[in-house]
C-alpha cells in the first residue's frame, strides 16, 4: 500500500534524472560510442546521484530560512563571538590570531582567546573565505559565516549517505541523507546565521564515526588515518569531541566482550586512537588533557587492553598448551589490573589525572547537577528534556527509531553494532540535556533510515513475488528514492519548526503590530550601535554576561564579563555590583573602571527575559538572591541598582491603555517606587523600545581641597575651598598627596563634573563621598563656599528608608558558573 | 584718491598695499549692492545682488568679489550670473566664476574674478547676481547644550561688504530661521522685524570697508554634516548601474550634554530633543531598485521607499535620534537600469552620465570620494566634471575579474546640495569583453563534467 501512495511522487522526484538521463547518454554516444543504452548500474547510478545531489540542495535551502525572512545576519550570542574572531583571523591572519590577547573582554583581566577556543569553525570558514576571494569572489566574511552552517549541514547529509551505505546498505544511505537534511532537531542548529560550533561539528562527527566504522570494516590504516584527521577536525572545533573519544572505547570493549576481536578492530582503534591522540594535542585548548585529564583515560585504558589482548594471543598461539595459558592468563591479568589501578590512584592523587569536572558527572548522573551544581541545572539549555522536545525534534523518527534498532539487531554486524551504541548512548545524554538532542540526531536519523530502508525492501520484496510481475530498474537506489518520498510529508514541521527557532533568536525581535504588521523591536542593535558610535573607544561597558558577546562584536566596546564565563569571580563581582545598594554599586564600578552600565528591559514592550528577571526571579530559584516581590512587600529591592536603572523613570510613561503609568507589561504590575533618583549614574540612552538602557557612571573628579574643621562627616565641615580639579580619566595618574603632608590637608573628595564646574565659576559644590584625611588648617580665601548648606539631600531622606540588607544578600554569587557544555 | 581709512581692526593693512589694491580697481564702483544672507539652515545661502559701473575709461571685462580669509575657508560654491534686458523680458546668463589672487590682497583676502559676456565699456552700468554658499560658518554657543535646550548659534560677518571697488549704497538683510534672536551687533542704521535683520542702508564706503557683526541666534534645524562620502558607481554592461555609498554623518551642532531622557524625546520630541534629527530625505534617480540601507551590524529597518515616474525619495532614519556630536554611519546601495545613464558618444565613447553630489537633501559634506568602476577590458578612462575635483585611476577585483576593473576616482572637499549636477566619464569598451566571464563559468562546468565523464569511462585501477 504505501508503496502505491508513494508512487506519484516517486516519479516526479525522478523526473530530472529521467530527463538528464537521456541528456548524458547522448553525450555518452558522442564521446565513447559504446552503446545508446544506459546499462542497469549506470542508471542506478545516475539516480543516486541526482537524489544526494537534490538533497545536498534541500538540506541547505531548508536552513535560509532566517536570511530570507529576514536578513544576512549573525543570530544568537556565541555565533557573534565567533564571527568577531573569525573576522581578526581574516584581517590579521593566523599567527597573530593563535597569540591573541582580548583586552576588549573581561576587563581589566583580558582573555587569551588564541588559547581559550576551539579555532575549527573560524579557521574553516577563513579558509572558504580565502578561498572564495581567490577565486575572485567578492564576497564578504558575514555572508561566509552566516552559510557556514548550512553549507556544512549539506555535506553532514552526503556524510550520512556514506555511513548509511557503511552500515546498511545504499537505500537506508540514501534515506539517512534525506533525514538529517530535513530533521528539526539538526535544523535548529545549523540554520543560516546560526554561526556556532555545533554546525560544523556535527558533520566532523559523523565523518569521524563513519570513517572508523569504516576503518573496523576493512582494517585499513588509510581509514584510521582517516577517522583521526577527522577526530582532529572535530577536536579542533567543539568540545563535544569527549564523546566520541569515550564512545569508540566502549564501543571497542563492547567488540571485546562479544568476542569480535579481530586485526581490523586492532588496526583501526589503535591508528585512530594514536594519531587521533597526537593530533588533537596540537590543539592549545585542549593540550594534554589526553593524558591527564579523567574524561580520557577510558580510551588510553582500553588502548592497554587491546595491547595485552594482542599480547595474549600471541602468547596462546606460542604456548599451545591451553592450562598453562589460563594460568599465565590469571597472572597478567591480576598484575595488569593491579598496575593499572595502582597508576590510575597515584596519577589521581597526585594531580596529574583531573578527576572528572561535574559537567561530566551531570552528563551521566541526571540528578547530580541539582545537587551540587544549581548552576547547571538552571540553565535552560541544560534542563533535562522534555517529552515534547523529543516529539518536535525528531518527529516520525521518535517511532522509526525502535523499529531500526530492531533490524540492527537482527542483522548484528560491526558497524550495527556501533550505530546501536552510538544510537543508545547519545539517546541517553539527550534525554539528561535538552542541548545534547543534537548529538543523538545523526544517530536517530541513520537507525530510522534503516527501520525504511529495510521495511520498503522487505515490502517490495513481498508485493513482487506475490504479483510475479518482473519489474525493470527495481534497484537499491530506487527503493532509496522510495524511502526518500516517503519521507517528504515530514518537511512541513520542520519549517513550523524552524520558524519558531528563529523567533527566539535575540537580535531583534519581531512582533505583530497593532494591524497585524510585522513589527521588529531592534533595539539591541540600536543600543549597540549607539555605543559603536557614541562613546569613546576605550569605554568599559558592564552588563550582564550574556550580552558581553554582542557588546564586543556589534558595540565594539570593552566588556567587563561575557558568555564565556571562565571566571566566576569576575561574574559575581558583576552580579553584586547590579544587586547592590548604588553606593555600594558606584564603588564597586569604580574599582572595575566601568563608564557605562547595561540593562536589558522589558517593562515597556512586556519582552520578560530581561535583567530583573535574571538577577532577581531566577536568582530566586537558585537560592542566593532576595525574592523580587513587585509592589510593596520587598523594599529592599526598590533600592538595588538593576531594580532602579531598569525602572528609572518608568513611573511617568503610560505603557498600556487604560492602565497607570509605570505599568510593567512584562510582569503585569505597576511598579512600586516611581520616583527613582540616581546618584551617580546618570541615563545616556535608552533604545525606542526601552528594551536597553544604558547609563554613564556620572563623571567623578578628585578635587583636592583645603578645608576648615575637623570632623568626622563631611558635612560639619565649615569652609571648603577647591584647589584643583582632576578628571576621573586621569584618576590613577594623579599623585596623591601623603596623608602625612603637615599644614596641609588634601583630601580626596568626589563631586559630580556637573558640580565641578559649576564651582570653577564660584557657585556650588555637593559633597557626596565622604572619605578624607589629615589635619585641616585654614589656608585660603579663594571660592570659599559653607559646604553644608550644599550638601546632598538625597542622602538624608535616603537614609531612613535605606534598611540595611538582610543576611546574605549577595553573597553566594557563584550560581553563574556556565556549563557551556562547548 | 586719497588713503583709505579702514574701519576694522582686523584689515590693519599697510597702506601702500591698499593703495596699490584700489588704484588697480579703481575704474568700476558699485552704484548699489544688497545682499541677502539665508540663516535658516545649518548651510549658509548668500544672494549677493551687484549694480556695476564702470567709471574708469577702459572697458573691464573682469569683476572681482573678495572675501575674508575665515570665509574663503568656508566658501562651498560661488556661482554668478549676469540680468539681461528689462524688467519684463528679463533673463539670466551664466557667468564663469574663478578663484583668482589679486597681488596686493590687504590681509589675506580671497578673491574671485567673475568674467563678463561682454566687456564693460566705460560708463556703462551691468547688474550681476551673485550666489555663494557657506558651510561651517554657524558657530554654536553655548558649544554644549543638554537635551532640552534649543540650539543657539553665532553668526559672524561684516555689515558692510567686503569688496575692491567703492559701493556707493549697501543694504543686507539676514533672514533668521526664527523670531528667535539672542543678540546682534548694531551698525547703524539696524533693524530687526519678524524674522529679518536689516544692516543698512549704507552710503558711499570706500573699497575694503569691513564692520564685523555678530549675530547670536536660534536655529534648531538639522545639522546634518556627512564627514565622509564614498560613492561607489559600478557599471554592468547586462544593463545593471549598482550605486553603493558610504556615509559617515554626523550631527555638527551643539555638542549635547548630560542625559539622553527617552521619555522626555517621546513625549514631545519637537520641544524635547530640538537640536535633534531623526530623518533623512535621499533623493533617488527614477526607476530604482533594489534598495537597502544597512550598516556594518545589519539591515537598519526604520526607512520608507517613495517612487514615482520623475523622482524616487528613500526616507530613512538612523538607528538612534542623532543630538549634537552623535554619530552614525550607514551604507545606502541601490541599482538603476542602464539605459538611463550610458549613451554612446559620436565618436564612439560610451559615456556615463551621473549626478555629482551628495543625495541627501540639507545636508553638508566634508569630503565626497565618486569611485566609478568601469567593465572589466574599459580603456581610456577620462571625466567631465563642472568643479575642479581632484582624480586618480584604481584598480578593483569584483565578481570573477581576471585584469580588474579600472576605478576612476573623483574627489572634492566641502559639497552642497548645489553641487548635484551631472558629471560625464567618458570610456571605450568593447562588447566582446561582456562574454569574458560567462564563457569562463561555462568551461569550468564544462570541464568538471567531462572530467566526470571521464571518471566514469576510463579504468585506472593498476590491476587488470
Amino acid at each position: 500500500m504505501a508503496v502505491t501512495k508513494t508512487e506519484p511522487i516517486n516519479g516526479s522526484t525522478n523526473k530530472p534524472s529521467s530527463s538528464s538521463v537521456s541528456m548524458k547518454s547522448d553525450l555518452m554516444s558522442t564521446l565513447s560510442l559504446k552503446s545508446l543504452k544506459l546499462k542497469t548500474k549506470q542508471q542506478e547510478l545516475l539516480i543516486r546521484v541526482s537524489i544526494l545531489c537534490l538533497v545536498y540542495v534541500l538540506a541547505f535551502i531548508t536552513r535560509l530560512f532566517s536570511v530570507l525572512r529576514y536578513e544576512s545576519m549573525i543570530h544568537e550570542f556565541d555565533p557573534y563571538f565567533n564571527y568577531r574572531t573569525t573576522l581578526f583571523l581574516t584581517e590579521k591572519g593566523f599567527y597573530e590570531f593563535w597569540n591573541w590577547f582580548d583586552s576588549e573582554s573581561w576587563y581589566p583581566l583580558g582573555r587569551i582567546i588564541g588559547g581559550t577556543l576551539y579555532p575549527g569553525l573560524m579557521v574553516t570558514a577563513a579558509i572558504m573565505y580565502w578561498g572564495l576571494r581567490f577565486l575572485r569572489f567578492a564576497v564578504h566574511i558575514r555572508e561566509v559565516c552566516v552559510l557556514t552552517a548550512p553549507f556544512f549541514a549539506s555535506n553532514t547529509t552526503l556524510v550520512a549517505y556514506f555511513f548509511g551505505k557503511e552500515i546498511w546498505d545504499t537505500g537506508a544511505g540514501l534515506v539517512a541523507a534525506v533525514l538529517i537534511a530535513i530533521c528539526p532537531g539538526y535544523i535548529s542548529r545549523s540554520v543560516a546565521g546560526s554561526y556556532d560550533n555545533e554546525g560544523v561539528a556535527i558533520f566532523a562527527l559523523l565523518l569521524t564515526f563513519y570513517l572508523f566504522v569504516k576503518a573496523v570494516n576493512t582494517g585499513s590504516l588509510a581509514w584510521g588515518l582517516g577517522s583521526a584527521l577527522g577526530y582532529f577536525y572535530m577536536v579542533s572545533a567543539w568540545g563535544g569531541y569527549v564523546f566520541i573519544i569515550n564512545l569508540i572505547p566502549l564501543y571497542v570493549l563492547v567488540l571485546l566482550i562479544t568476542g569480535r576481536y579481530s586485526m581490523r578492530l586492532y588496526v583501526a582503534y589503535n591508528s585512530m586512537y594514536v594519531l587521533g591522540m597526537l593530533l588533537a594535542m596540537q590543539i592549545r585548548f585542549v593540550g594534554f588533557q589526553h593524558v591527564q585529564s579523567g574524561e580520557h583515560m577510558a580510551a588510553m585504558g582500553v588502548f592497554f587492553l587491546m595491547q595485552g589482548f594482542y599480547f595474549l594471543g600471541w602468547v596462546k598461539h606460542l604456548l599451545g598448551d591451553k592450562k598453562k595459558f589460563e594460568a599465565l592468563l590469571r597472572i597478567i591479568v591480576t598484575c595488569a589490573v593491579g598496575v593499572g589501578a595502582i597508576a590510575l590512584g597515584v596519577g589521581t592523587a597526585s594531580g596529574y589525572i583531573s578527576p572528572w569536572t561535574g559537567r561530566f558527572y551531570s552528563l551521566l548522573d541526571p540528578t547530580y547537577a541539582k545537587d551540587h551544581i544549581p548552576i547547571i541545572a538552571s540553565v535552560s539549555e541544560h534542563q533535562p528534556t522534555a517529552w515534547s522536545s523529543f516529539m518536535f525534534d525528531f518527529h516520525i523518527l521518535l517511532f522509526l527509531f525502535p523499529a531500526g534498532l530492531y533490524f540492527c539487531f537482527k542483522r548484528l554486524s560491526d558497524a550495527t553494532i556501533f550505530i546501536v551504541m552510538y544510537g543508545l548512548t547519545s539517546m541517553y545524554f539527550a534525554g539528561v540535556m535538552v542541548r545534547l538532542i543534537l548529538v543523538a540526531t545523526p544517530a536517530v536519523c541513520l537507525i530510522s533510515a534503516i527501520a525504511v530502508s529495510a521495511t520498503i525492501k522487505n515490502l517490495t520484496t513481498l508485493l513482487r513475488t506475490k504479483s510475479k510481475v518482473s519489474q525493470t530498474g527495481t534497484t537499491k537506489g530506487a527503493s532509496g528514492g522510495k524511502g526518500s518520498s516517503k519521507a517528504l510529508p515530514d518537511q512541513s514541521q520542520p519549517f513550523q519548526r524552524n520558524g519558531s527557532y528563529c523567533i527566539a533568536f535575540r537580535c531583534f525581535l519581531p512582533a505583530q503590530g497593532a494591524h497585524g504588521n510585522r513589527v521588529i523591536f531592534d533595539d539591541y542593535r540600536e543600543a549597540y550601535y549607539w555605543l559603536r558610535q557614541n562613546t569613546p573607544a576605550d569605554a568599559k561597558v558592564m552588563s550582564w554576561w550574556d550580552y558581553g558577546y554582542q557588546i564586543t562584536a556589534m558595540g565594539n566596546r570593552t566588556v567587563i564579563v561575557d558568555n564565556n564565563t571562565w571566571n566566576n569571580t569576575h561574574i559575581a563581582t558583576v552580579g553584586r555590583a547590579m544587586s547592590s545598594y548604588e553606593d555600594e554599586a558606584y564603588e564597586i564600578m569604580r574599582s572595575l573602571d566601568v563608564n557605562y552600565v547595561l540593562v536589558v528591559f522589558g517593562g515597556v514592550t512586556g519582552y520578560s527575559s530581561d535583567d530583573i528577571k535574571q538577577v532577581f526571579v531566577d536568582g530566586e530559584n537558585w537560592r542566593w538572591s532576595i525574592p523580587f516581590l513587585p509592589i510593596e512587600t520587598a523594599k529592599i529591592v526598590r533600592f538595588l541598582v538593576e531594580y532602579k536603572l531598569s525602572y528609572y523613570r518608568f513611573g511617568e510613561l503610560v505603557t498600556e491603555y487604560g492602565k497607570p503609568p509605570g505599568y510593567d507589561r512584562a510582569r503585569g504590575v505597576e511598579i512600586g517606587n516611581k520616583d527613582i533618583k540616581l546618584e551617580h549614574l546618570e541615563e545616556a540612552f535608552t533604545t525606542s523600545n526601552w528594551i536597553v538602557r544604558i547609563y554613564k557612571i556620572g563623571g567623578v573628579s578628585i578635587a583636592l581641597i583645603y578645608c576648615l574643621d575637623q570632623g568626622s562627616d563631611f558635612r560639619n565641615v565649615q569652609w571648603i575651598h577647591v584647589l584643583d580639579f582632576v578628571s576621573s580619566d586621569n584618576l590613577s595618574s594623579h599623585p596623591t598627596p601623603p596623608p602625612s603632608h603637615t599644614n596641609t590637608c588634601f583630601q580626596q573628595q568626589k563631586f559630580k563634573l556637573d558640580h565641578i564646574q559649576q564651582s570653577c565659576s564660584n557657585s556650588t559644590i555637593t559633597a557626596e563621598g565622604n572619605k578624607y584625611y589629615g589635619e585641616c588648617h585654614e589656608k585660603s580665601i579663594r571660592f570659599l563656599k559653607p559646604a553644608n548648606k550644599e550638601a546632598s539631600l538625597g542622602r538624608e531622606t535616603d537614609s531612613e528608608r535605606w534598611a540595611p540588607p538582610p543576611q546574605g544578600y549577595a553573597l553566594g554569587c557563584f550560581w553563574w558558573a556556565e556549563i557551556a557544555f562547548v | 584718491m586719497g588713503p583709505i581709512v579702514i574701519p576694522c581692526s582686523n584689515y590693519k593693512g599697510k597702506g601702500q598695499d591698499i593703495l596699490a589694491a584700489s588704484s588697480s580697481n579703481n575704474q568700476i564702483q558699485i552704484l548699489n549692492a544688497e545682499r541677502r544672507i539665508d540663516l535658516s539652515s545649518h548651510i549658509v545661502k548668500v544672494f549677493l545682488t551687484l549694480k556695476v559701473e564702470n567709471v574708469g575709461t577702459s572697458p573691464a571685462s573682469e569683476i572681482f568679489l573678495a572675501f575674508p580669509p575665515s570665509q574663503a575657508d568656508q566658501l562651498a560654491l560661488v556661482k554668478a550670473q549676469a540680468a539681461i534686458g528689462k524688467k519684463k523680458k528679463k533673463s539670466y546668463v551664466h557667468l564663469d566664476v574663478n578663484p583668482t589672487q589679486l597681488p596686493d590682497a590687504p590681509n589675506g583676502t580671497k578673491y574671485f574674478s567673475i568674467s563678463l559676456l561682454n566687456p564693460l565699456s566705460s560708463g556703462e552700468t551691468a547688474t550681476l547676481e551673485v550666489l555663494y554658499i557657506l558651510t561651517h560658518s554657524l558657530e554654536p554657543f553655548p558649544a554644549e547644550i543638554s537635551q532640552l535646550e534649543s540650539q543657539l548659534v553665532y553668526f559672524r560677518d561684516s555689515a558692510l561688504i567686503l569688496s575692491p571697488y567703492h559701493i556707493k549704497q549697501q543694504t543686507t538683510f539676514i533672514k533668521t530661521p526664527s523670531t528667535k534672536v539672542e543678540s546682534f551687533t548694531r551698525v547703524e542704521p539696524t533693524k530687526f522685524a519678524g524674522r529679518e535683520l536689516k544692516y543698512g542702508p549704507y552710503e558711499d564706503r570706500p573699497p575694503y570697508s569691513f564692520s564685523p557683526v555678530i549675530v547670536h541666534l536660534e536655529n534648531n534645524s538639522p545639522f546634518a554634516v556627512v564627514e565622509e562620502l564614498l560613492r561607489e558607481v559600478e557599471i554592468s554592461h547586462w544593463g545593471n548601474l549598482q550605486i553603493t555609498e558610504h556615509y559617515k554623518l554626523v550631527h555638527a551642532g551643539a555638542r549635547h550634554k548630560g542625559v539622553f531622557s527617552r521619555v522626555d524625546y517621546q513625549s514631545r520630541a519637537s520641544v524635547k530633543g530640538a537640536s535633534s534629527f531623526k530623518h533623512l530625505l535621499a533623493s533617488l534617480p527614477p526607476r530604482v531598485h533594489s534598495v537597502y540601507y544597512r550598516d556594518e551590524i545589519g539591515n537598519i529597518s526604520s526607512s520608507h521607499l517613495r517612487t514615482d515616474y520623475r523622482k524616487s525619495e528613500l526616507e530613512i532614519e538612523p538607528r538612534y535620534p542623532l543630538f549634537g556630536g552623535w554619530k552614525a554611519t550607514f551604507v545606502i546601495g541601490y541599482g538603476l537600469p542602464l539605459e538611463d545613464f550610458l549613451f554612446e558618444s559620436p565618436d564612439g565613447k560610451r559615456y556615463l552620465n551621473f549626478s555629482f553630489g551628495c543625495p541627501l537633501a540639507q545636508t553638508v559634506v566634508n569630503k565626497l570620494t565618486i569611485k566609478v568602476v568601469l567593465p572589466e577590458g574599459s580603456k581610456d578612462p577620462s571625466a567631465a566634471v563642472p568643479y575642479p575635483v581632484e582624480q586618480h585611476l584604481e584598480t578593483k577585483y569584483s565578481y570573477l575579474d581576471v585584469v580588474g576593473r579600472t576605478v576612476l576616482v573623483l574627489e572634492k572637499k566641502n559639497v552642497v546640495p548645489e553641487h548635484i549636477t551631472p558629471f560625464q566619464v567618458y570610456y571605450t569598451f568593447k562588447p566582446i569583453f561582456m562574454l569574458a566571464e560567462p564563457l569562463m563559468l561555462a568551461s569550468v562546468y564544462f570541464l568538471f563534467f567531462m572530467a566526470c565523464v571521464a571518471y566514469l569511462q576510463i579504468d585506472i585501477s593498476i590491476r587488470k
